[in-house]
């Protein structure tokens, strides 16, 4: 067993600065001599399926930014997604953009995902370390109580009532703070808690340092990588909420921008009320409904597409050492 | 064998750990740890883990105001409850709620089906990202890996109209498919609204819109794998495919395991909405799973303590579900879930 | 007197034992305050119709004369632009200010802190309202919350009446006004423009025997099948179908599929039409007869068979894809359309850039053998608002006046400024027609608010479209001739929640029949259980309004 000093490496997960740095150059751009070049089937078969999972994906990608981007005659002529161009217009944007309450979304939206991830991203790190000695007093009861409420949850009701007794109806804290915990998060940045190198932390120990200061100055620099992991989790989730803010936020001012993008999906087809045609507008070119709908997935998606390759580089090691102890 | 697997590496972890802990003030192993704490007073105890304690204060307290005093809510199910009424005045019923539902035929046909599609996806879609994720890891371009990365988990962030839309126009029966095969006088694809092919469907929509997110978590794992462990196996003679099963794999294992428990426990859910929009597609038969049949016999009718009961004892197998699993990990030498 | 007000009371207090102690009471007794219902079944004490003298009279009253005159309460229309009329000749608001909850239909508009219509139409009529928009889908989920918790009622709350939430009777009492102590009878005579509301969508505004809503009248007729005439035109279709067989042989010859054409959209509702299926309960020999059981139900059911075994339905429809009926009809994928009456202009506003020829008709009715029509008359009021209780009377006052207000019919200045916003900020006349268009400000801020609360009786405009306009009118009033009243027209009963379950598994039989996957022997087995199930009993709970 462990015959290799290479094995034996892997043992311990290494402080951070050998991890990242070994993250950074591990990427081979040549073959790595001990790799034989693979068989000419085998290469083939790799990529042809890569080449099928990319087109599956890229696809549908390209006919929903194709009909947002598609005038009402491309789309009739298509009668439906439109998957070569045939007349392109931005007007679907213009008329989201446009409306003035997009731009007041977007900043709601921004300070409910950034002030809800850093606060659910510190008690996380928090609970997980507190939770990260098993025989540590009460240890396995708190575990427990978090682990039930993945399982468990309340009615729409009782959330509601508790929030309005707080007196967080209308608040953009009833969007935050609800939400603000979750489990699964939770037992991920334990795991890697976990599985830490000891001797370290516990010669910071005897050094007399507490727990607070191990976390602060040990622990957390060494886990940048879970940290963007569930910061990541956190952020989408906070990002893409909207049914709290239907039931908990009365001012559409306060309308983050999900919910702003839902209500022009949901108007879809009727941009004319009943019972008397507005009189509005009436020669100059609506925008497609189906090319609103898809204007939207396209918006929705974007913030996200701008923030995932700074996550990504930590996500890759975030995981990793989670993983390698569990 | 000289091939150092997972649980060499286990082991050896192990016993590093009680190696350092040796010199340390708790030098006891964690099973010794535990119990001599145990011994020692609740006050003795209390100062030594109050900061973990402390810690864990602010995750307590959200969950007890955020989760567990509403949760208390669910009183309800043993009840004949009208919101306006109130919990306090409504009249008890005992377990009725729960008997309406484990008594009725559809109840178990909806269980049946959600089953049955969770084994499916456990079998088809569990499996894919794994295997797409140790694909593109053997891309030796980083750029090329990178971009295909970045694109796959899109269609996670779509929402399931979309996602239905655009297999519709696809894959539909007036879809682009479907016309070609028309133009060439063959038969048009009849994939939308066959039920009995409605599981494929369902797995492969599940396939588009989350195996990309599922190759995200597995690839960050396998970034981990040191290289010179590939280059031992090498040296041992572990062919291309013999070092995946030996070294790719095993790296892989906890992640594995996580997600696997977590998905047992939520073997009763399989996308409600998912299947609430093609229901009329292919009928209720094929696409009444637990979620849509409390859905329609409890949660349109606003029978709260109908759907209470659902959501309690939903919670409680899933509970079952995830310890039993954690229990079966354990006994592989697992550390599951949580550990013991 | 209630745990709930106690609670609530006490969330300012300042010691943590006492909030947590709130949070747990909040949770577990959110009750209302409705003294007077009972717990368990859902209606107190047996049927109450709609009582003499809760109804307000009715007075109509002409502003303009309308160029195409409704007859037997068909909508009316106008053509032009009208000279204006002020209906209103004080100011009715004392400065009170009001929430509204409300739906979101239409543009997604700014509110109240930047929205210079409602700060500008507020000052207008000198109350301040805050509408609080609510997505139109999550509707019913909202008003579950806000109904268990008194204090986060809105003043006013409008429901659509497919939104009316179960147990609706227990909330009532204790949450909205009884309008009738203000507008029975001739009391609504003081508010001329209410009295202007027709009786029937009164009507469907009580709720066990009280008048608890203001109605948002509809037209008399909601729904057509409609047809592509340009299309049709182009195909040399001329003769339209009489009966049921021939409005199948056009299903056929229309479609094309390999041209990606199809007959219709989900062609079930048009079938009801055609076949006269009541739309829940008919009377036969004094027996009530739900709909499921009747003879017309069955023989629709094997028509929509038929028509979905021929493939003349859209693939997409075939896959319950509602949500592109009218994408798949304007863009001629789909040459028959059942749709909603009222989204007839919308469609031609929506094509004209794009399709200058574009013709949609409804279809004559007709019967599945040829016989006489029948043409059933849709609810009186399909959206409804209630008013929160309020504590002083005078507030009361300035509520009615201001509703009196949002009342005033087409032809009124108030209608003009509520329906356009201001002139020179939101809309500017149209040189040729006088009629407004609104200007870049006004397509984002202008919606459908305050009409919300109260509408006037249905009319018909479009200056630009008095074409259709005429097609629109002149065909409801034609219908009146087949108008039936279905049984309990305009009544609101609000079902026992036990019957609550009885029609889905119909709704899902009913999709496997027309699709193939079920047969007509099962109708039979469904109809059995329908019986034993419940359905027997429903039959004598709605027997019991027929003699109230």
């Amino acid at each position: 067993m462990s015959a290799h000093p290479s094995t034996e490496m892997m043992v311990k997960p290494h402080p951070p600065q050998g991890v990242i740095a070994k993250l950074k150059n591990r990427e081979p751009i040549k073959r790595p001599i001990w790799q034989e070049k693979p068989s000419l089937a085998v290469t083939i078969g790799k990529f042809v399926t890569l080449i099928v999972v990319t087109g599956a994906v890229l696809f549908p990608l390209w006919t929903i930014v194709l009909t947002s981007l598609s005038t009402q005659e491309a789309i009739n002529a298509a009668g439906g997604l439109v998957i070569i161009p045939n007349g392109l217009t931005i007007s679907a944007y213009v008329q989201i953009l446009s409306g003035g309450v997009v731009s007041r979304a977007v900043g709601v939206t921004m300070f409910i995902t950034l002030a809800g991830t850093a606060i659910s991203v510190i008690v996380s790190i928090l609970a997980a370390w507190g939770l990260s000695r098993p025989g540590s007093l009460f240890h396995r009861t708190i575990l427990f109580m978090i682990i039930i409420t993945m399982f468990f949850s309340a009615g729409i009701i009782p959330m509601y009532l508790l929030v309005s007794g707080l007196g967080l109806i209308n608040s953009l804290w009833a969007l935050i703070l609800p939400t603000a915990v979750s489990a699964f998060n939770i037992l991920i940045v334990r795991n890697f808690f976990m599985s830490i190198d000891q001797g370290i932390i516990d010669s910071a120990r005897i050094d007399g340092a507490g727990e607070w200061r191990i976390l602060a100055t040990i622990v957390a620099p060494m886990s940048k990588a879970v940290i963007a992991v569930i910061a990541l989790f956190y952020g989408v989730g906070f990002f893409n909420a909207f049914f709290n803010a239907i039931l908990y936020i009365n001012d559409n001012d306060k309308w983050p921008l999900q919910l702003v993008l839902r209500a022009y999906v949901l108007q879809g087809q009727s941009f004319v009320s009943s019972g008397g045609a507005d009189t509005v507008a009436l020669n100059q070119a609506q925008p497609a409904s189906l090319a609103i709908q898809m204007a939207v997935v396209v918006l929705a998606v974007v913030p996200i597409l701008l923030v995932y390759p700074f996550v990504q580089r930590h996500f890759k090691s975030g995981i990793l050492i989670g993983a390698i102890k569990g | 064998m000289t091939v150092s697997t997972r649980d060499g590496r286990g082991a050896a972890t192990q016993a590093d750990r009680e190696a350092s802990a040796t010199v340390l003030p708790v030098a006891v192993t964690e099973n010794e740890r535990s119990s001599s704490r145990r011994r020692k007073g609740f006050k003795l105890r209390f100062k030594q883990d109050r900061s973990l304690l402390a810690m864990s204060v602010p995750v307590i307290v959200l969950l007890v105001i955020f989760a567990y005093v509403p949760m208390l809510g669910n009183v309800v199910a043993f009840q004949n409850y009208s919101p306006f009424v109130g919990i306090a005045e409504s009249p008890f019923v005992g377990f009725s709620n729960f008997a309406r539902l484990l008594e009725d035929p559809e109840f178990w046909h909806a269980v049946g089906n959600t089953l049955v599609i969770t084994a499916f996806q456990l079998v088809f879609f569990f499996p894919l990202p794994i295997f797409l994720a140790i694909l593109l890891n053997s891309l030796l371009r980083p750029g090329l890996r990178t971009l295909i990365q970045a694109v796959v988990y899109l269609p996670h962030f779509f929402s399931w109209v979309i996602i239905v839309t655009v297999f519709q126009q696809i894959l539909g029966g007036a879809g682009l498919i479907s016309q070609w095969l028309r133009q060439a006088g063959a038969e048009p694809l009849d994939i939308m609204t066959n039920p009995d092919t409605f599981i494929l469907l369902l797995t492969s929509q599940t396939i588009w819109r989350d195996a990309g997110w599922g190759i995200v978590v597995f690839l960050a794992a396998l970034s981990a794998v040191d290289p010179s462990q590939y280059e031992a196996a090498a040296v041992d003679g572990a062919s291309g495919w013999r070092r995946i099963w030996h070294v790719t794999l095993p790296a892989l294992r906890p992640t594995i395991i996580l997600l696997l428990i977590l998905r047992l426990g939520d073997s009763l859910s399989v996308g409600f909405e998912q299947l609430l929009l093609q229901r009329e597609a292919v009928g209720a038969h094929a696409a009444e799973v637990l979620d849509t049949f409390v859905y329609f016999s409890g949660v349109v009718s606003g029978d709260f303590s109908y759907g209470a009961a659902a959501g309690l004892l939903k919670g409680i197998i899933s509970l079952i579900l995830v310890l039993a699993a954690n229990k079966v990990a354990h006994m592989f030498g697992e550390a599951g879930v949580y550990q013991k | 007197m209630n745990a709930f007000q106690r609670a609530t009371k006490q969330v300012p207090t300042t010691s943590r034992r006492g909030f947590i102690g709130i949070l747990a009471a909040a949770a577990i007794a959110p009750t209302l305050a409705s003294c007077s219902t009972g717990t368990g079944a859902a209606t107190g004490g047996g049927p109450i119709g709609v009582p003499a003298g809760v109804l307000p009279n009715y007075v109509p009253v002409t502003y303009v004369e309308p160029d195409i005159a409704g007859i037997e309460g068909s909508t009316p229309g106008f053509l032009d632009w009208p000279k204006l009329v002020e209906s209103v000749d004080k100011v009715p608001g004392v400065g009170g200010r009001y929430s509204a909850m409300v739906p979101t239909y239409g543009n997604v508009v700014p509110g109240l802190k930047d929205s210079k219509y409602l700060q500008m139409v507020n000052k207008e009529i000198n109350a301040t309202f805050d509408f609080q928009f609510t997505d139109n889908n999550a509707y019913p989920n909202k008003l579950q919350a806000i109904f268990a918790s008194k204090k986060d009622v809105p003043d006013f709350v409008t429901i659509a009446e497919h939104n009316i939430p179960p147990r609706f009777d227990q909330a009532l009492p204790g949450l909205f006004t009884d309008l009738g102590e203000y507008l029975s009878g001739d009391k609504v005579e003081k508010y001329p423009n209410l009295a202007n509301i027709p009786t029937d969508a009164w009507k469907s505004s009580v709720f066990e025997g009280k008048l608890y809503g203001l109605p948002y009248p509809t037209d008399r007729i909601s729904a057509a099948t409609f047809y592509r005439k340009d299309i049709f035109d182009d195909l040399g279709i001329t003769k339209l179908p009489t009966t049921a067989d021939e409005f199948f042989d056009l299903t056929v010859e229309i479609t094309d599929q390999n041209a990606g054409r199809w007959a219709g959209n989900d062609l079930t509702e048009s079938s009801n039409l055609i076949f006269n299926v009541p739309p829940m309960w008919k009377r036969e020999g004094g027996k009530l007869v739900h709909r499921y059981e009747s003879d017309e139900y069955r023989a629709h059911l094997e028509f929509v068979t038929k028509l979905f075994s021929a493939g003349v339905i859209h693939p997409d429809a075939v896959a319950g894809n509602e949500g592109q009926n009218k994408q798949r009809f304007e863009s001629g994928k789909v040459l028959i359309s059942y749709d909603g009456y009222s989204g007839w202009i919308g469609s031609h506003v929506r094509t004209a850039p794009t399709t200058p020829e574009y013709n949609q008709q409804p279809m004559p009715w007709f019967s599945p053998g040829g016989e006489k029509p029948q043409v059933f008359l849709s609810s009186p009021a399909k959206i409804l608002c209630f008013v929160k209780q309020q504590d002083d009377d005078a507030r009361m006052d300035e509520i009615l006046d201001l509703l009196n207000y949002f009342a005033a019919p087409f032809g009124t200045t108030e209608q003009a400024l509520l329906q356009n916003g201001i002139e020179g900020v939101h809309w500017n006349a149209d040189p040729e027609t006088g009629a407004p268009v609104k200007t870049d400000l006004g397509l984002k801020e202008v919606a459908s608010t305050y009409q919300w609360l109260v509408r006037p009786p249905v009319t018909q405009n479009a200056p630009q479209y008095p074409d259709v306009v005429a097609d629109y009118c002149n065909f409801m009033a034609d219908s009146m001739q087949y108008a039936v009243e279905p049984e309990f027209h305009g009544m609101r009963i609000l079902e026992p929640v036990k019957f609550a379950n009885l029609s889905q598994p119909f709704d899902d039989l009913e999709k496997d029949i027309v699709r193939g996957r079920q047969s007509m022997d099962d109708l039979d087995a469904a109809i059995e259980k329908w019986r034993t199930g419940g359905g027997d009993e429903l039959r004598d709970f709605y027997a019991e309004y027929l003699e109230a």
